[in-house]
Parts: structure tokens; C-alpha cells; sequence
């Protein structure tokens, strides 16, 4: 697709949100590895990746840092697709109770991509991420 | 910036290989080792800072994980054992990590490098 990644996605900046979008991606050694091994329904759920940065309200929350030391200048994105894939060609319903995670890096390579179960009281909020929330779709 | 179409494209031209291999890899970038040991349909569940848990949705198995801040135990690995140039076996690293570990994190490392050392799987790392 002519990046320094192998796919490439219009995400929102979090510099900016929700107004500013920047480009972030999949490097081409993460793509590879996952394609060499077999493993499909890491690469199906590409779509989901593609959903949840690029598609109106597919971005529900983002988090900066990643708590941990060090990984202060990373995001979390966060999303409710309506679907999960087993496989390129199986589709399932989306795990109840469990929201779509992205993980990128501060130059903007997504480090990886999976659901996570919500907080039993708050249904966009994911179990374990405890970094700062610094945009989240219904305060836009 | 990719589309559904273009996305779809990407996926026929470069399809995954047929069958599941376990794997595992580290990212220098990111300070953090992934280990997968089955491809089915999983979630993530963060034990603490340092361990993330990968579970199948269909049995709630431990299926992978993922270690972070990786860096300084690869660093002192060579201080502790002998590495040979088929790289470290993976098991080795798990149990140097669970050093500090203390209950639930402690028994999930434990099940990850029994899986680990039952697969003989090894990290290939410049050390």
C-alpha cells in the first residue's frame, strides 16, 4: 500500500481528538509472522482493527499509556464491533461482554490487536487498562 | 489508508499458511515477548503488570501469553545459563520470570513453561 507498513489505518490523533486523524499500522514483520504460522483468525480480525479506527463511531474509547513504566506515550484504542472471526471465513457473533482492543505504539505501529472483557459496570471499559482516558465517544 | 475492499485484497494475496504453528517472538520496540501455543478464537486478560494471559473464548485454556518488560531478564539470561545458537528455550525464560511472582501470576507461568518445555519451543534472539 506504498507505507512503511503493511497496512496502513486513519485513526483518530489522540494530539487531537476527535477532530485530527494520523495514519498507524501493521508492520510488515507483524503481518508476516502471523501469516507464516498459521495464524488466521489473528489476521481476520484485521477487520475488526479496520472497524474500529477507521469506521464512524467504531472508536469508543482512547487511552493514553499502557501502565507501565516507559510506555507512557502509547495508546489504547477501544471498540464494540458486532462481530468476532474465527477464521477468514467464519464469522461469529461478538463475545458477550468483551470489547475490541488496539495497542499502538507512539510512532503509530499497532504492537497488536484483542478482546478483552469490559468492566461489569462500565460496558466500554476494559479489564485491565488503567491508563489516562483522554477521549471517548459520547463526550464528542 | 486501508478499505474493506483493499483489506480484502491484502488478505487473498497473502493468506496465512494452512496449518497453526505455536510461535514466539519479541519486540525490542515494545519491550515484550508473545508466545502463542494454539490459533483458535482467544481474548486477553492482564494478570499484572508484566503478564497478559491469552485464553481460548470456546474452553477459557491458556493458549499464549504475552510477557512485558522483557528486556532486562534477556539481558541477565547469560549470566545465569548457557545459550546455544538455537536461541533460549522458552521454558527457561518463563521460569526466570516467575521468580518474583507470587500466587495466580505464579501458577500461570508455571502452566505457560511446562507448555513451553512440552513443545520445545525456542525464542531466537541475538543475546
Amino acid at each position: 500500500m506504498g507505507t512503511k507498513w503493511k497496512v496502513e489505518f486513519n485513526a483518530i490523533d489522540p494530539k487531537d481528538a476527535p477532530r485530527a486523524r494520523w495514519k498507524v499500522g501493521v508492520p510488515e514483520w507483524l503481518y508476516k509472522r502471523q501469516q507464516i504460522h498459521g495464524h488466521e483468525k489473528e489476521l481476520a480480525r484485521l477487520r475488526l482493527v479496520l472497524e474500529v479506527l477507521q469506521e464512524e463511531g467504531g472508536t469508543k474509547r482512547l487511552y493514553e499509556g499502557w501502565s507501565r513504566p516507559g510506555k507512557e506515550d502509547c495508546y489504547v484504542y477501544v471498540g464494540r464491533p458486532n462481530r468476532d472471526y474465527k477464521s477468514l471465513r467464519i464469522e461469529t457473533p461478538p463475545p458477550p461482554g468483551m470489547i475490541f482492543l488496539i495497542f499502538v505504539l507512539s510512532d503509530g505501529t499497532i504492537d497488536g490487536w484483542t478482546l478483552r472483557k469490559a468492566r461489569p459496570d462500565d460496558p466500554n471499559g476494559p479489564l485491565g487498562v488503567t491508563g489516562k482516558l483522554i477521549w471517548q465517544l459520547d463526550q464528542a | 489508508m486501508a478499505t474493506r475492499s483493499g483489506l480484502e485484497k491484502l488478505l487473498k494475496e497473502n493468506p496465512p499458511a494452512k496449518r497453526f504453528v505455536p510461535y514466539c517472538y519479541l519486540s525490542r520496540q515494545a519491550d515484550e515477548l508473545t508466545v502463542y501455543f494454539e490459533g483458535e478464537a482467544d481474548y486477553s486478560e492482564r494478570l499484572s503488570d508484566h503478564l497478559t494471559l491469552y485464553r481460548s473464548l470456546e474452553t477459557n485454556e491458556i493458549i499464549g501469553c504475552r510477557i512485558k518488560g522483557i528486556d532486562g531478564i534477556l539481558a541477565d539470561l547469560p549470566n545465569f545459563i548457557r545459550v546455544n545458537h538455537d536461541g533460549v528455550e522458552l521454558s527457561i525464560l518463563f521460569f526466570a520470570f516467575r521468580g518474583g511472582a507470587e500466587g495466580e501470576v505464579r501458577e500461570a507461568i508455571s502452566d505457560l513453561a511446562r507448555e513451553a518445555g512440552e513443545r520445545k519451543m525456542v525464542l531466537q534472539t541475538a543475546l
